[in-house]
């Protein structure tokens, strides 16, 4: 007996949300393979570099918003539904959520493939951050608000659950699993206003044409009061398998479930207020609001230190209990021939490098150093294109076994494909970091490499080049080979298989050691609004004064 | 299971990690000091990798003190 026999319900649509997700991964990873041969001149003629942008903004759009949400919405239904015991409340309200969603993320897919086709009268060329006055279809505003809206009907579907839970448990403990995800979707709650706001108060009516000029930097600002939160909404699920899952993969049990709370508390607190880091080149903003984006940003560095800590000593613990030994031997101990343990353990390694490339876009002074430079996605295709991406494909392996009652086929391919992701993102990731270094730009298909002397601080400009072409080969590679796996197990098997292990150990230090006064959600969401107010409050003031629309821009393409 | 923690499972796995557990360490008597030695290292290689960051901003370069 496995998942899929206890809760048939939630299984259909936790399929149903995987389904969305890998089909998104799919093409949105085949972007990305058409753009690093692009831009790097490798391969050139299978798009324009018009179009590139167009497969850009898919690219973009299509990884960043949709698989993640869908694949989210899957593993915290699970979560839920595990960790409470329960069936969804009603199917009905469930599905519907599940398709707002879809019908939504239709619509603005069908927008930015429309871009490609020549003579189509529907484009949305306006990549992931969508920055007005560059100006998209309003199917795509439309379609983005649908995938926000969906995703806030599936938190309040676990709410529904949590709060029937707790009729017949008062006195209990938040279960783990449940916790992470109602402070996730906390923080979701409170960060998605912003992009609700911007695109269904400024930018559907200025796409409709009831406006003709956008202020820029109102919608820039709100896009980054949801922007960087965005970030701990794609990195919270993933530490949700890294606390409560890895453990058990790597033949141990978590180290502190208290830890485990805290964490979550200060991403809820410190995730919104710190959006002015991602505008510190932006004019129009004070530099006062910009220094306090800065303190806070550098605070959000302590629950990521903290989160090391836990999930290196549970994995520490399993590796003892497996025989290890030394300050570092140990880790020859843990299983690296599991891929779910060897892909989520790749992900947080390349987690920690991306945290030292975050630490330097903190910082105000040194991000100027790589400011819009290819450093930018050097840097997020470590956090949210392996720590989360990978850890994703990872556990799939690990939960795909208890949606069907079927065991891992294809293992020795699925363990090959972390590896193969490792590889392929070392290239580029650091070939990346070190081309923003050199100043190289990032976003445009035409880099400039002939007409710009750039003096790159390691290396050459043609070896990055080499690197990012190759890489991106890989990393699509891996990408297929984890899309056949995912098929080649995807059936409900006629019969549950007896040796599908759905169990997870309970931690070191329980819910038992927890202070009571971390499970008060009341508490902890007042704080985050009042972080959010002090941050936020006074520039925003200053930005509507004048008018929503004004200082205005017309838009772009003319 | 009205809580994260789940029995042992009653499936006779050869798959699960659980199985290559040579020994159960409890909360006691378990202590990181491996742990501390890998964050310390990455503390090291955070330290080194900021200094870099001096050379990459001045060494070779004029500065705007010349």
């Amino acid at each position: 007996m496995t998942f899929v026999d206890h809760y048939p319900k939630a299984t259909r649509v936790i399929k149903a949300a995987f389904l969305v997700a890998f089909t998104a991964l799919g093409l949105g990873g085949f972007g990305g393979l058409l753009q690093a041969l692009h831009r790097t001149d490798t391969v050139r003629g299978i798009i324009s570099s018009t179009q590139y942008y167009d497969v850009l903004t898919g690219h973009g759009v299509l990884l960043a918003l949709v698989f993640t949400t869908f694949f989210i919405v899957g593993l915290y239904q699970w979560g839920i539904s595990r960790s409470l015991d329960r069936e969804p409340e009603n199917m009905t309200f469930t599905w519907t959520w599940f398709w707002v969603m879809t019908v939504g993320t239709t619509l603005t897919t069908i927008a930015i493939v429309g871009g490609l086709i020549p003579g189509s009268e529907i484009s949305a060329a306006v990549l992931y951050t969508f920055y007005p006055p560059l100006q998209a279809h309003p199917l795509f505003y439309i379609g983005a608000a649908g995938l926000v809206v969906g995703s806030w009907m599936a938190a309040a579907d676990w709410f529904w659950s949590f709060w029937k839970w707790r009729e017949n448990n008062a006195d209990e403990s938040i279960p783990l699993q449940t916790y992470m995800v109602l402070f996730t979707m906390l923080m979701w709650y409170i960060s998605s206003l912003g992009v609700a706001l911007e695109v269904v108060v400024l930018l559907i009516p200025w796409s409709l044409g009831l406006v003709t000029n956008i202020d820029p930097l109102l919608p820039r600002t709100l896009f980054w009061y949801f922007g960087h939160a965005v970030v701990y909404f794609w990195l919270l699920p993933a530490y949700f398998v890294w606390y409560s899952i890895l453990p058990k993969l790597s033949g141990g049990r978590l180290f502190s479930d208290s830890l485990t709370r805290i964490v979550f508390i200060m991403f809820l607190l410190l995730s919104t207020p710190i959006g002015f880091h991602h505008q510190y080149a932006d004019p129009g903003i004070d530099l006062g609001y910009k220094l306090w984006a800065v303190i806070s940003t550098l605070l959000i560095l302590l629950p990521s230190l903290m989160t090391a800590f836990t999930v290196i000593s549970s994995m520490e613990h399993g590796a003892r209990q497996r025989g290890g030994s030394g300050y570092f031997a140990w880790m020859g101990a843990l299983p690296w021939n599991r891929p779910a343990f060897v892909g989520c353990a790749l992900a947080g390694i390349m987690f920690a490098a991306g945290g030292f490339s975050g630490m330097v876009n903190a910082s105000l002074n040194i991000d100027m150093l790589i400011h819009n430079t290819a450093w930018i996605p050097g840097h997020f295709h470590l956090t949210v294109g392996t720590a989360s991406a990978l850890t994703f494909m990872a556990i799939t392996y690990w939960l795909l076994p208890q949606l069907t009652g079927r065991t891992l086929k294809y293992d020795k391919l699925a363990l090959a494909q972390p590896y193969m992701w490792f590889i392929g993102m070392t290239l580029m990731s650091n070939a990346l970091h070190r081309a923003g270094l050199a100043g190289i730009p990032r976003r445009v298909a035409e880099p400039m490499y002939r007409l710009v002397d750039y003096d790159p601080p390691f290396g050459t400009v043609d070896e990055m080049q080499w690197q990012v072409a190759v890489g991106g080969t890989i990393l699509f590679i891996s990408l297929v080979m984890f899309l056949v796996v995912v098929v080649a197990n995807w059936s409900r098997a006629d019969e549950t298989a007896a040796n599908i292990d759905d169990t997870l150990p309970a931690p070191l230090s329980g819910a038992e050691h927890s202070p009571k006064i971390l499970d008060n959600m009341k508490l902890w969401v007042g704080v985050a609004i009042v972080l959010v107010l002090l941050a936020y409050t006074l520039p925003l003031v200053d930005m509507v004064m004048d008018g929503l629309f004004s200082p205005g821009a017309p838009p772009s393409p003319v | 299971m009205s809580d994260d923690v789940s029995a042992p499972s009653d499936a006779t796995d050869e798959d699960i990690v659980q199985d290559d557990i040579v020994k159960e360490l409890s909360h006691e008597e378990f202590d990181p000091y491996g742990t501390l030695a890998v964050t310390g290292m990455y503390f090291l290689l955070l330290l080194v990798l900021y200094a870099l960051m001096y050379f990459v901003e001045f060494a070779s370069r004029p500065s705007i003190i010349g």
